[in-house]
């Protein structure tokens, strides 16, 4: 290392050497910025996944409820068919008993949950200093966590309802108080086993609905066969028509189980991302959150070919 | 909200209806004619509906409406108790039929324990 006193002939040394030290510094100074920047673009991918999959899973919900609209229309409009005086009428609103409105919300918060706190990390990443939730957003988590206070969250397996709602609140409860956390691995290891859980309630509802799907696809499925007789018997090839009609119908009117094992896939993928969080030093490319974009735009892909 | 047993017992029913349905709907795939197809397809959708009913009782999360929808459970289920011998009338093979009956059956022992 150059002295830095002495000018002269050896003055230009010295402005080289503080050059070079100024130079160690600024780049010094890049490379942390850069592994800051690297983590905030690791996080923002980790929420967008998540935003992603919530987006994916209620589309799913709303299929569900929608197959019951349409299984009860069609067991109405195969019975008029047959001739037995029923009302038919072709506006009729639905009302869903299998999963309700009601239920749906809760759903839809438990869904909230897995949100707010993917926008709790990135606000975390963000480094600025409004890391606070919005106003919306702190009633939202409030509202939830009063919720699980209660025990609203009802698991589909008696037991483990206990579990969930406390699992709800302590993830609440990181929302509320984000700012604590100097470290985004600090706090997605703070709550991965309560994701856990949620994720895990989420699943189970996805294969119980997956029972009822299945089987409104079969009961029209098997409607559609019943008339396609009839209609081969009176049109003869003519009737060919009408079963590529009943065949692109079915398709597209009832979602595949399929959709709700892609969707399960995802969820799989969003805790195994969260876990990949808690234990990086650093953002950059990590795989598991590339594995919860891709399986999250299979989700959207298989949803939006049902529609 | 339902208990684990009852839980149980209404996730074995479902399971047990599922699989009378799927044999009802082989049935109907194989099916030649409308009068045998919407024989069978009304037989399917006379249980699909018990399997509808078992779907709502599974999401309830308060104690009395779980009750109430327990015991139009058990009503609805005591009607299918006289299908027995309309489904060895329409399935007509003799083995299909008891295999459909006894899926029916063991469902209605699961909803009688509710």
């Amino acid at each position: 290392m150059y002295p830095l006193i002495k000018f002269d002939e050896r003055g230009i040394k010295v402005k080289t050497v503080l050059f070079l030290i100024a130079t160690v510094f600024l780049l010094s100074g890049c490379a942390g910025m850069g592994g800051f920047t690297q983590m905030q673009d690791t996080v923002a991918k980790f929420d967008q996944g998540v935003h992603s999959a919530s987006t994916a899973q209620m589309s799913l919900f709303h299929q569900v409820q929608a197959a019951e609209c349409n299984r009860n229309f069609y067991k109405l409009a195969f019975d008029f068919a047959q001739g037995e005086k029923v009302p038919l009428d072709l506006m009729a609103p639905c009302t869903n008993t299998e999963l309700t409105d009601a239920q749906f919300e809760i759903r839809q918060k438990l869904l909230a949950t897995i949100t707010l706190y993917a926008d709790a990390l990135q606000t975390l990443a963000s480094g600025t200093d409004d890391t606070n939730l919005s106003a919306n957003s702190k009633n939202l988590v409030t509202n939830i966590q009063n919720l699980a206070k209660q025990q609203g969250f009802t698991a589909v397996t008696p037991s483990n309802t206990a579990a969930l709602n406390t699992a709800v609140v302590a993830i609440t409860n990181l929302i509320l108080n984000h700012v604590r956390y100097k470290e985004i691995r600090e706090a997605a290891s703070a709550v991965q086993p309560e994701l856990t859980t949620v994720v895990a309630e989420l699943k189970a509802e996805n294969l119980n609905d997956v029972k009822g799907l299945a089987s409104k696809k079969e009961t029209f499925a098997n409607e559609c066969k019943t008339a396609i007789l009839s209609a081969r018997d009176s049109k003869h090839v003519a009737s060919f028509l009408e079963i590529v009609e009943a065949h692109n119908n079915l398709q597209s009117i009832f979602p595949s189980p399929q959709n709700a094992d892609q969707m399960n896939k995802a969820l799989d993928a969003l805790v195994a991302a969260n876990q990949s969080l808690a234990k990086a030093k650093n953002g950059g490319a990590i795989p598991e959150i590339s594995d919860l974009i891709s399986q999250v735009q299979r989700a959207v892909a298989l949803a939006n070919s049902s529609k | 909200m339902p208990t684990l047993d009852q839980q149980t017992n209404l996730t074995n029913a479902i399971d047990a209806i599922r699989a009378a349905e799927k044999v009802l709907k082989q049935q109907i795939d194989a099916a030649n004619d409308p009068a045998t197809s919407t024989n069978l397809t009304n037989e399917f959708n006379k249980i699909d509906s018990l399997l509808s009913q078992l779907l709502q009782a599974q999401n309830l999360a308060d104690d009395a409406s779980f009750t109430n929808a327990t015991a139009a459970l058990q009503s609805h289920a005591n009607t299918l108790k006289t299908d027995e011998a309309k489904i060895k009338r329409i399935v007509g093979d003799v083995k299909i039929a008891a295999e459909v009956i006894s899926y029916i059956t063991q469902a209605l022992a699961f909803i009688a324990k509710l």
